[in-house]
């Protein structure tokens, strides 16, 4: 049976990173003794799945992993038992059965809403006002990414699919919805390069929310597959 | 109480800011309240090299047990964060609850080797408490340091208030019973201090003064207080069984250098390899039974979830129920998914069966001790192998299915000759043939066997204590000629650097005057001696030059019997006149008896227990 979970990493914990976390969630799902089902072969490791990796220092409001169970459990436990020994600042938000035949995690993954708190060190100040504009008048926003074939431009434009910018005091508040996933993704970091340029700034990032592409247009993943 | 903040733009600075923040799983979380006996238990070293630290786990939750106490990590910042904490004025702190080392009581240091003491000055610094004892206040924590380098003191004397010497269990609830009167008695830290002087195993080196003879040898030690005693007899668990073993483990944030469960089998070590200080200064050899072991395992694996579980000890296949032991283990770590390593083998064809058994799919890397290359060198170690032996075992090895094999072996051992160095290449090259002179449908492809060497360093209390370590020139030179006595490209050779280890036998073999040498290095910029990248050999040389102390007099030179040692007045059970004895047989290349087959007298089985009392 295939359990998802859906839940928050807040704090100093951000600092941990995708791997460890992973390694992290592993031995809590042991220590919870949940009846997870493992691997066949030479080294079996057990079968929990990341939906998309966070970076280090992001924190994340809607993060998803799915764990294969060997045997059945209720959602209900499963939350209460992972509960009982996750760490400050990892919390389970939402712990659904999904049926079957439902597309991997990672695979659902095309979409991604972010809260971006930025503040520009350099004087005079960017306000929202021109951020957006900037945004909405250029035709394309490149930016140079790092890869795995090196350093290369990317326009990052046709990759946004929303967002707000609003001024509060010297901070400005973003949320954006961009693609994510495996086949196009943008991250955060890229965004406000690509807007701020070279001036030095502080940025806090939040991820809300993971989406998948449906009929009806983006839908929030605890939505796909549940068995209620 | 206060807390200090890391902002995110600081740790946005920093390599793995995971290390910094805290709050791991198994990590403890109490109430503070004044009350409360607050220690910080710190590790010299980074946190991915202290979190695989046994002894800390152990006495973390040893300490953590009292409701009155509570223990906290600090581990010694990477030099990336320690500027960023330097240049915005952040102390040293712990990592619970990330309150200032200046507010405990205790600030403890565990000390495991020598290389790391210029992190200890570092980590005080840090801290905003003076590096030298007689600097500090009545405000100022305790500093107390305790492992496997305290059994020679003298180098840190000036900058430690307490050295613990033995096995944290048994102590320490008398000294922080006593510290909670004394705390609430208002009296002046002196007077808990001379209080201390009545608790077994600690030494505090403000009771003691130390005269030296004109050619800088030690002339006397005298005791500046009635109670302090002449000798300090070190303190050990006798019944292993009862004593205090985690249920737990503190789960690192980031991958450890050793990121799994850890169960100790056995105390102590029947071998009594003549270069070896955890040999000696660990006696007598305490079994743990294996039902003990067995529920430490179950408690161990249940509550960390871990994946591997390592059998620690010294020699790990010394372990007397081994048999019975490893195959109730095995059924449990099947049941588990749990991988079992086992770090300390001997290279016989008994290890070679047990590795067999416990990695029945997963060939890693065997990796064995030979010490020494030819038969007279290993009987001069009174390292207990012969050829043969390992002949058999990796023959065994490689009819099993290992191709990855790792020897160590050591560079300038008393009494070596070029022979004896020769004589690695030399067993390297038979072993290449055995691989070779198995059929090729039963062996594995592609054998990589890898030489590695560490220079010969003497130790405090090991038969080779009073022994003339060698020159880095004549390290380099041994090392060149294995080097090109090594034909075979199927042999990999790695070396250790000389100059370390030369620096490492001063210290180690140091008296107090080696402290000034650390306090002078550390001014001049040293931290992570151990750590290639960070070692400054040539401001530990300067150091020197400027306060006129002679490398060749404390690693080079040869000590004679009558000497007075820096570290005679400390008393780890094992007589002087046992490890002259085995120093005399080492002379004559004549091996000693293991502790199972015959006793030897060494004097460790006046603690009255473990193996010396159950034959």
């Amino acid at each position: 049976m295939r359990i998802r979970v859906k839940f928050s990493k807040c704090g100093n914990v951000k600092y941990v990173g995708h791997l460890d976390t992973m390694r992290l969630f592993q031995r809590a799902i042991k220590v919870a003794q949940l009846p997870v089902a493992y691997s066949q072969g030479f080294s079996p490791h057990s079968l929990v799945y990341f939906a998309l990796p966070l970076a280090v220092g992001m924190q994340s409001e809607g993060e998803y992993m799915e764990i294969v169970m060997k045997d059945a459990i209720s959602a209900l436990d499963v939350k209460e038992k992972l509960e009982r020994v996750m760490v400050q600042g990892i919390k389970v938000l939402d712990v659904f059965e999904v049926e079957e035949k439902t597309p991997s995690l990672m695979s659902l993954v095309q979409g991604a809403d972010y809260k971006l708190v930025l503040k520009v060190l350099e004087q005079p100040r960017l306000t929202a006002a021109t951020l957006e504009d900037k945004l909405a008048t250029s035709n394309e926003l490149i930016v140079l990414k790092k890869g795995k074939k090196g350093i290369a431009p990317l326009d990052i434009k046709p990759l946004v699919l929303e967002s707000r910018f609003s001024d509060r005091e010297d901070l400005i508040d973003i949320d954006l919805k961009v693609f994510a996933g495996s086949s196009k993704n943008l991250n955060p970091d890229l965004f406000i390069k690509a807007l701020v340029g070279e001036s030095p700034y502080e940025l806090e990032v939040v991820r809300k929310e993971l989406y998948t592409e449906g009929k009806d247009g983006f839908m929030p993943l605890y939505t796909v597959g549940r068995v209620e | 109480m206060s807390r200090v903040e890391l902002t995110d733009s600081l740790l946005a600075r920093v390599d793995k800011p995971a290390r910094y923040i805290g709050g791991e799983l198994n990590s403890a979380n109490k109430t503070i309240t004044p009350e409360m006996t607050r220690i910080a238990f710190c590790f010299p070293d980074v946190y991915e090299v202290g979190m695989s630290h046994l002894g800390m786990q152990i006495l973390y939750h040893f300490f953590n047990r009292r409701e009155d106490v509570f223990c906290e990590r600090v581990f010694s910042p990477w030099p990336d964060m320690e500027a960023q904490m330097r240049s915005a004025e952040i102390p040293l702190f712990s990592l619970e609850t990330h309150t200032p080392l200046k507010e405990f009581d205790f600030v403890a240091f565990t000390l495991q080797y020598e290389m790391c003491y210029t992190n200890v000055l570092n980590m005080l610094n840090l801290s905003g408490i003076p590096i030298f004892s007689k600097d500090r206040s009545e405000e100022d924590p305790l500093i107390i340091a305790g492992g496997c380098c305290t059994y020679n003191p003298e180098p840190l004397a000036p900058f430690i208030d307490i050295f613990y010497i033995g096995e944290g269990e048994v102590s320490y609830d008398e000294i922080f019973d006593r510290y909670k009167e004394w705390k609430a008695s208002g009296r002046s830290k002196e007077s808990f201090l001379v209080e201390l002087l009545k608790v077994p195993g600690l030494y505090i080196p403000r009771f003691y003064e130390v005269h030296y003879n004109e050619d800088g040898t030690i002339k006397e030690r005298i005791t500046l207080h009635e109670d302090a005693p002449q000798t300090i007899k070190k303190v050990i668990v006798t019944n292993v069984d009862e004593a205090f073993y985690p249920e737990t483990q503190v789960i690192p944030w980031i991958q450890a250098v050793h990121d799994r469960a850890t169960l100790e089998m056995f105390r102590g070590c029947i071998r009594g390899c003549r270069f070896c200080q955890a040999g000696m200064i660990y006696r007598p050899v305490r079994q743990k039974s294996k039902e003990v072991l067995l529920e430490q395992a179950k408690k161990l694996l249940a509550s960390t979830g871990y994946d591997e579980i390592s059998l620690c000890s010294l020699s790990t296949s010394d372990y007397e129920a081994l048999e019975p032991f490893t195959n109730d283990l095995i059924n449990l770590c099947n049941e588990e998914k749990v991988n079992i390593s086992l770090p300390s083998l001997r290279v016989d064809a008994f290890s070679v069966d047990l590795m067999q058994k416990v990695q029945e799919v997963r060939k890693s890397s065997l990796t064995f001790a030979p010490e020494a290359g030819s038969q007279k060198q290993r009987d001069v170690i009174n390292k207990n192998i012969s050829e043969e032996e390992i002949l058999r075992g990796c023959k065994l090895a490689f009819e099993g299915g290992w191709n990855r094999v790792k020897l160590y072996f050591m560079l300038g051992l008393p009494y070596e000759e070029d022979s004896d160095i020769e004589g690695i290449a030399e067993l390297g090259d038979k072993i290449v043939q055995t691989y070779f002179g198995i059929d090729k449908a039963k062996r594995a492809p592609g054998l990589q066997l890898t030489i590695s060497t560490s220079c010969f360093v003497p130790k405090p209390f090991t038969p080779f204590q009073w022994a003339a370590q060698d020159t880095a020139e004549s390290f380099t030179r041994k090392i060149k000629l294995l080097k090109e006595s090594i034909t075979r490209k199927q042999i990999r050779y790695i070396h250790h650097d000389a100059k370390t280890s030369v620096l490492e036998a001063v210290i180690a073999r140091g008296d107090q005057r080696v402290a000034e040498l650390i306090y002078r290095a550390y001014q001049k910029g040293c931290t992570y001696d151990s750590w290639s990248e960070y070692f400054k050999h040539d401001k530990w040389v300067e150091a020197a030059e400027e306060m006129g102390l002679s490398f060749d007099f404390y690693a080079k030179r040869a000590r004679s019997y009558e000497e007075i040692l820096p570290w005679d007045h400390i008393d780890i059970g094992v007589t002087k006149q046992f490890l002259i004895r085995e120093n005399e047989k080492a002379k004559e290349v004549v091996t000693t008896p293991n502790c199972r087959e015959k006793c030897t007298g060494c004097g460790a089985s006046r603690f009255g227990k473990g193996l010396c009392h159950e034959n």
